[in-house]
C-alpha cells in the first residue's frame, strides 16, 4: 500500500494549459438549451431551464460524492451500501486513485472546456470540488451573458416562433423584467448556495485522505490478522514437534 | 398572507421539475435562498420586529408581523392604506424604512448564525464519533486498535469498545421512527430544530435515567423569555417516541448477549427514508434528521451509555437565539457554560477524547498545553503535570506487562512463587552450595544458596534460578513422574550452562591477554567443559549421554575445582545476602522471567484470547521461545549433547531482517508516538478583540480607546476645529464622509485579516498537537506492514556464510557476507 498519509489531494487538471476561458454560453453546457421555452397552449414563456438542469446536476454530483466517500446516511440499502466501502482502491499509487470519480462528476466534468479533452480516468472524487465550482462559473457567465441581451434574445425568440410573434413595447418590458428577476434570484442563491455546501464538504475532504488510509490500514490489519492466525496456529506445534525429538537427544 | 403565498410559491417553483431526492445541497440552497431574498424573512424575525416596534413607539401599537412582510416587501401602500396615523406618506417611509432596517439586521445575524454552524460542522463531522459511517474517524480507529491491540481489556490495556450491530429485522422499527417523525413534526420550525440538538446525546441523559455516571448537561438551563429558551428545553412527546425506541431496541438486544465493553448499536435511521423523500426542491428537515440507538452491556439495568437519540444528517441549522417569548426577547442572556463531563462525553467513544479526559504531561514532564493564568482565555483542553504514570511501552515486553490470554486454576499449576533464600546452611542439604527444591504442591518453589560458598554467589544463584525455571513449569504430579537419571541430565545442565555462559561473560576463562585457558589438565575453560564437568559432579550416577568424562582416577573433578577457583580470584564475589539485594542484571532477567512464567506451549495446554494482531503475536513469540529455550532449536544452548554449533546467527552476522528493538537506531517501525494526547490550543477572545480595537483605532491614528466606536472619526472634527479659511474649512468638512468611509473600510479589512490569521494559527496550532501522534502512528504502521510484505522466510534454519541469498529476502550480499566472515 503506499497512500499518502495526511497529505491534501494533489489535484491537477489540464486546465492550466488553457488560456482563461471567455464567459459566455458558448461551449458551455448551457450552449444548446433554450433558457425560456414557449408554452404554446397558454401563449406564455416558462420559468428558466436552465435552473433545473443546473441545481439537479450539482445536487446529483455532491450526492455522489458523499455516497462515494460515504458520508451520508442515505442508503437505499444494504447492497448499495457494500457497494461504498468497495470504491476505496487501496493499492493504488497516489491518493486521487485511491477514490475515483463517479459517473456523474465525470460526465459533467466532460461537459466543461476544462476537462473535455482529459482521460476521465485521471478525474479523482476529490475533484468534485472544483468541476462544481466551475459548472458555477459557466452557469453564470450564461445566466449574465442571457441578461445582458435579453431584449435582442427576446426579440429574436419570438421572431422564431410559429406563427412569428411581435411584443409591444409594454410586453416586451414585461417579459425582460420577469426574465431579469428569474435570473438574478439565480445569480443570488447559485454561488452562496454551491460555495456553502462545498464549505460543508470541505471538513470531509480535507480529513478523507487520513481516512482513506485508515479504512486501507484497516483491511490490511484483517489480512494480517488472519495471517498471523496461521503462523500462530503453526508456532504453537514447534515445542511439540521437537518434544517428539527428544529421546533422540537423550 | 402574502409570506405563506410567497413559500408556497417558491416551493411549487422549487419542486416542479422533480428528478431525484433532495439532499444536502437542496437543503443549503433553500437556506440561502431564505436569507437572501430581499423581499422575504423569516417568520419568527417578522415577529420579532412587530414587537419591538410596538414597545418603541405607541403610534405603531397595531403592527403585526404581517405589516412587517409588507414593508419588507417594498408595498408601501399596502403597509399603510389602512393605517390612520400613517396617512403622511413621508411617516409611512419612514416606518417602513425603521422596520426593514431592523429586519434585515435581525436576518443578517441569523445568517450568520448559520455560516457559524457549517463552518463548525465542517471540522467536527467527521471526527464526532457519533455517526458510525464510513466517515467517521473515530469508528475507523477504533476497528483498527480492536484488530492490533494486544490484551483482553484489563485495567492496564484499557477498555476497548467493541460495536455490535443490533440488525433487527428490516422494518420493524418504521413505526417506532414514524412516531418519532411525528412528534418532531409536530413542533414549530425553531423548537423542532433546537429539539434535535438537545437530544443528540441521548434521551434518557436528558430524562436523567443515566445517573449517576452521566448527568444531562444543563437540566435546568432553559428560562423563559430568554434567547435560549428552546436551547435547553425539553419535549414531552419527543421524549415518549424515543423511549417508545428505547424500549424495543432494549430488548431485542438481549439476543445479542453482550459482553462488558460491547454495546449494540443501531446504525444511524434516517427519520425519511430515502425512497419516501421529497423529489428535487425544498426538503423538510426531517429529511435530515437521523436516530440512533445504542444498548450496553449492564446487569444492573440501569444501563449507563445506553441511549437513543437524534442526529442531524448534516448539522448546517443551529439553534438560534430565540426572539419571541412573552415579550420581544433583546438579548443579554447568554447560554449557561458547558459542564465538563457531560453531553458528548457520555458516549463510549468520545468519552475516551481529549476532550473529556485529562491529558498527561510528556515523559519529560513538560506540558504542551497548560491551563493558562489570564481568565479572559477559553481552555479546552489542559494537561496535568502527572506525565505518563502508566505509559505501556510498546516494546518487546509488552506481552508480560498484559494479560493478553485466560488463565484457569489448571494453568495455575503450572506457574510457581520463587522464594530465593541465603543461609549458612541449606535444609536437608547442609554441604551443599545450592539447591533447588522441588515445587510444591500450592506453587511454592524454593531456591537455598550457601552465605559462604567458594564459587560467588552471583553463579550459584544463577544455577539454582535457572533450574527452577524448568521446574517451574512442571506440576508437582508431573515432578514425581519424572524419573531422577532423565531429569538429572535434563535439568541439571540447563542451570550449570547458565551459569558457565556468565561466567565466560565476566571474563573467568579467559587468560589476561584475551586467550582462552587451559586447566592442569590441558583442557580449555569453555562454557562447553564447564557445563559438562559442572553437570557430571551434580549427576553422579548418571552418564549424561555425549559427554566427556571428567572425573579423575581418584573420583575428583579437578576441572570443577579449577573453575571455582578462577571465578573467586577473577570475579571476587559478593555474598549471597549482597547478590539478593542488587542482583547482576543477567540474574534478576532470569527471576523476572520465572515470575512470568507462563508455557502456553507445554502440552496439553489450551489457551484463548481476543482474536487480535497483538495477542497472536504475543502467542507466536511465546511459543517460538518456548521452542528455543526447551528444545535446543537456539544455537548455543546445550552443546554438550547436540553438538550444535556455537551462536551460528552471532558467527553469520545476519541481520535480524526486521529489527524492532527500541534504540536500535534507523529501523524503529514500532516506536510508540512521542506524545500520548493532543490538545486545543487556548482560544483568547478578549486578545482577539483587544487587538482588532488596536486595529481601529490605528487606522484612524489614534490610541487604543474604549469603547473603539470613540476612534472612529467625527464628522463634526472639521466644525469644531476650522481651518484659516471658511472655504478650506468646508472643502475638509467635506472630504470627513471620505475619511470616514475609508478609515470604516480599512478597519472591516483589517478585522478579517486578523480573525483569519488568528484562525489559521489557531487550527495549524492543533493540527500539529492533535495530529502529530497519529500520523506518528499512520507512518510507523505503514512501515511496519511494508517491511512485512518485503520480507522473506529462510530456507535454512542455520544458514553458513556460503549460503546463497534469499530471493527478494534479507540475507547479507556476498560483500556484507565476506566482510562479516572477516570479522570472525
Amino acid at each position: 500500500m503506499t497512500l499518502s498519509s495526511c497529505a491534501a489531494p494533489n489535484i491537477t487538471t489540464d486546465a492550466a494549459d488553457d488560456a482563461l476561458p471567455p464567459c459566455t454560453a458558448k461551449g458551455s453546457p448551457f450552449e444548446n438549451v433554450t433558457p425560456f421555452h414557449w408554452n404554446a397552449s397558454q401563449k406564455t414563456w416558462g420559468n428558466i431551464t436552465w435552473s433545473k438542469d443546473y441545481h439537479e446536476r450539482v445536487g446529483e454530483v455532491i450526492d455522489e460524492y458523499l455516497a462515494i466517500i460515504g458520508g451520508s446516511e442515505n442508503v437505499q440499502n444494504s447492497q448499495e451500501a457494500q457497494a461504498r466501502g468497495q470504491i476505496l482502491h487501496c493499492t493504488a499509487d497516489e491518493y486521487r486513485s485511491v477514490i475515483p470519480a463517479g459517473p456523474k462528476l465525470t460526465e459533467l466534468a466532460r461537459e466543461l472546456p476544462p476537462w473535455s479533452k482529459t482521460d476521465p480516468t485521471k478525474l479523482s472524487a476529490a475533484d468534485a470540488g472544483i468541476v462544481l465550482l466551475e459548472y458555477l462559473r459557466t452557469y453564470e457567465c450564461a445566466l449574465r451573458e442571457q441578461r445582458t441581451f435579453l431584449r435582442e434574445n427576446i426579440s429574436i425568440e419570438t421572431a422564431r416562433l410559429s406563427p412569428p410573434r411581435s411584443l409591444n413595447q409594454r410586453e416586451l418590458e414585461k417579459e425582460v423584467d420577469r426574465r431579469q428577476t428569474m435570473i438574478d434570484d439565480e445569480l443570488r442563491v447559485a454561488r452562496p448556495a454551491l460555495e456553502r455546501t462545498l464549505l460543508l464538504l470541505g471538513g470531509m475532504q480535507r480529513i478523507h485522505p487520513l481516512i482513506a488510509d485508515l479504512q486501507c490500514i484497516e483491511r490490511e490489519s484483517l489480512d494480517l490478522r488472519n495471517a498471523l492466525s496461521l503462523f500462530t496456529d503453526a508456532a504453537s506445534c514447534m515445542g511439540r514437534s521437537v518434544d517428539a525429538r527428544s529421546p533422540l537427544r537423550f | 398572507m402574502r409570506h405563506a403565498r410567497f413559500i408556497a410559491g417558491m416551493m411549487v417553483a422549487l419542486v416542479a421539475t422533480p428528478a431525484s431526492a433532495a439532499g444536502l445541497y437542496d437543503q443549503v440552497r433553500y437556506a440561502v435562498d431564505q436569507e437572501t431574498r430581499s423581499t422575504m424573512i423569516e417568520d419568527e424575525v417578522a415577529t420579532f420586529v412587530a414587537n419591538v416596534m410596538r414597545e418603541k413607539n405607541p403610534e405603531w401599537k397595531d403592527i403585526t408581523a404581517k405589516d412587517v412582510l409588507t414593508a419588507i416587501s417594498g408595498d408601501l401602500a399596502g403597509l399603510c392604506d389602512n393605517k390612520p396615523d400613517m396617512s403622511d406618506s413621508s411617516k409611512c417611509v419612514n416606518f417602513a424604512r425603521q422596520i426593514t432596517t431592523l429586519a434585515r439586521r435581525e436576518q443578517d445575524l441569523r445568517a450568520f448564525g448559520r455560516r457559524l454552524e457549517v463552518i463548525a460542522s465542517r471540522d467536527e463531522l467527521p471526527v464526532d464519533g457519533l455517526r458510525g459511517n464510513a466517515t467517521d474517524f473515530a469508528m475507523h480507529e477504533q476497528a483498527i486498535l480492536n484488530i492490533w491491540l494486544a490484551g483482553s481489556g484489563t485495567v492496564k490495556t484499557g477498555m476497548l469498545p467493541t460495536f455490535r450491530d443490533l440488525a433487527l429485522p428490516e422494518g420493524s422499527l418504521d413505526g417506532l421512527v414514524d412516531g418519532v417523525r411525528s412528534a418532531l413534526e409536530a413542533l414549530p420550525r425553531e423548537e423542532l430544530i433546537a429539539a434535535v440538538w438537545r437530544y443528540r446525546h441521548g434521551t434518557r441523559l436528558i430524562e436523567e435515567q443515566r445517573l449517576p455516571d452521566y448527568a444531562p448537561p444543563n437540566i435546568n438551563g432553559a428560562i423563559a423569555d430568554t434567547e435560549r429558551q428552546y436551547l435547553l428545553n425539553r419535549w414531552p412527546g419527543v421524549e415518549s417516541a424515543l423511549d417508545a425506541l428505547w424500549s424495543t431496541i432494549l430488548a431485542s438486544s438481549a439476543d445479542l448477549q453482550l459482553k462488558n465493553g460491547e454495546y449494540g448499536v443501531l446504525l444511524p435511521l434516517p427519520l425519511v427514508k430515502k425512497d419516501q423523500r421529497t423529489e428535487r426542491g425544498v426538503p423538510p428537515l426531517t429529511e435530515n434528521i437521523l436516530v440512533w440507538g445504542r444498548v450496553d452491556h449492564d446487569m444492573s439495568g440501569l444501563h449507563p451509555l445506553g441511549d437513543v437519540g437524534l442526529l442531524w444528517e448534516f448539522p448546517i441549522e443551529p439553534v438560534l437565539p430565540a426572539l419571541n417569548g412573552s415579550k420581544p426577547i433583546l438579548g443579554g442572556a447568554f447560554p449557561p457554560d458547558a459542564e465538563d463531563g457531560t453531553g458528548l462525553c457520555s458516549h463510549p467513544i468520545a468519552k475516551q477524547g481529549y476532550l473529556c479526559r485529562p491529558l498527561k504531561a510528556d515523559p519529560d514532564g513538560t506540558c504542551a498545553e497548560k491551563a493558562p493564568d489570564d481568565v479572559s482565555a477559553i481552555t479546552l483542553t489542559a494537561c496535568s503535570d502527572e506525565g505518563f504514570g502508566d505509559f505501556t511501552w510498546a516494546g518487546p515486553e509488552i506481552c508480560r506487562d498484559i494479560d493478553w490470554h485466560s488463565v484457569d486454576e489448571e494453568d495455575k499449576k503450572h506457574t510457581c512463587n520463587l522464594k530465593v533464600s541465603c543461609s549458612d546452611s541449606c535444609i536437608n542439604f547442609p554441604d551443599a552450595d545450592w539447591h533447588t527444591y522441588a515445587k510444591e504442591e500450592n506453587g511454592d518453589l524454593y531456591v537455598c544458596v550457601q552465605e559462604g560458598s567458594a564459587m560467588p554467589a552471583q553463579y550459584n544463584l544463577m544455577r539454582a534460578t535457572a533450574i527452577a525455571d524448568i521446574v517451574c513449569n512442571e506440576t508437582f504430579d508431573e515432578q514425581l513422574n519424572d524419573s531422577p537419571e532423565f531429569d538429572c541430565c535434563r535439568v541439571m545442565a540447563e542451570g550449570q550452562q547458565a551459569a558457565c555462559r556468565m561466567m565466560e561473560e565476566d571474563g573467568v576463562f579467559q587468560n589476561e591477554d584475551g586467550t582462552i585457558a587451559y586447566s592442569s589438565e590441558g583442557i580449555p575453560f569453555t562454557t562447553e567443559t564447564c557445563t559438562e564437568v559442572m553437570t557430571q559432579r551434580e549427576c553422579i550416577n548418571v552418564t549424561c549421554p555425549g559427554s566427556r568424562q571428567y572425573k579423575s582416577a581418584d573420583g575428583e573433578y579437578l576441572l570443577a575445582d579449577e573453575i571455582v577457583e578462577r571465578a573467586q580470584s577473577i570475579v571476587g564475589g559478593k555474598s549471597c545476602s549482597e547478590e539478593i539485594r542488587a542482583p547482576d542484571p543477567r540474574l534478576s532477567g532470569v527471576m523476572n522471567a520465572i515470575k512470568h512464567r507462563d508455557d502456553i506451549g507445554r502440552p496439553g495446554r489450551v489457551i484463548t484470547f481476543r482474536n487480535s494482531i497483538g495477542n497472536l503475536l504475543c502467542a507466536a513469540g511465546q511459543y517460538l521461545e518456548e521452542s528455543m529455550k526447551r528444545h535446543n532449536l537456539g544455537a548455543g544452548r546445550i552443546p554438550y549433547t547436540g553438538m550444535d554449533q556455537a551462536f551460528p546467527w552471532s558467527v553469520q552476522g545476519l541481520m535480524d531482517p526486521m529489527p524492532t528493538a527500541v534504540g536500535s537506531g534507523a529501523n524503529l517501525p514500532l516506536i510508540a508516538p512521542a506524545q500520548g494526547g493532543g490538545s486545543l490550543p487556548s482560544y483568547h477572545p478578549a486578545l482577539l478583540a483587544k487587538t482588532f480595537d488596536i486595529a481601529v483605532c490605528g487606522e484612524a491614528g489614534l490610541p487604543p480607546r474604549v469603547p473603539p466606536e470613540l476612534c472612529m472619526l467625527d464628522a463634526q472634527r472639521r466644525i469644531d476645529l476650522p481651518l484659516m479659511t471658511f472655504f478650506a474649512t468646508a472643502q475638509g468638512a467635506i472630504g470627513e464622509s471620505q475619511d470616514i468611509a475609508e478609515a470604516t473600510m480599512l478597519a472591516e479589512q483589517a478585522g478579517v485579516a486578523i480573525g483569519a490569521r488568528m484562525g489559521n494559527g489557531y487550527y495549524a496550532e492543533y493540527l500539529r498537537t492533535a495530529l502529530r501522534s497519529l500520523t506518528d502512528v499512520l507512518d510507523g504502521t505503514e512501515n511496519v506492514l511494508e517491511r512485512l510484505r518485503t520480507i522473506g522466510s529462510p530456507s535454512l534454519m542455520c544458514p553458513g556464510p556460503d549460503t546463497p541469498p534469499l530471493n527478494g529476502g534479507t540475507a547479507l550480499s556476498a560483500a556484507a557476507r565476506s566482510s562479516a566472515s572477516s570479522e570472525q
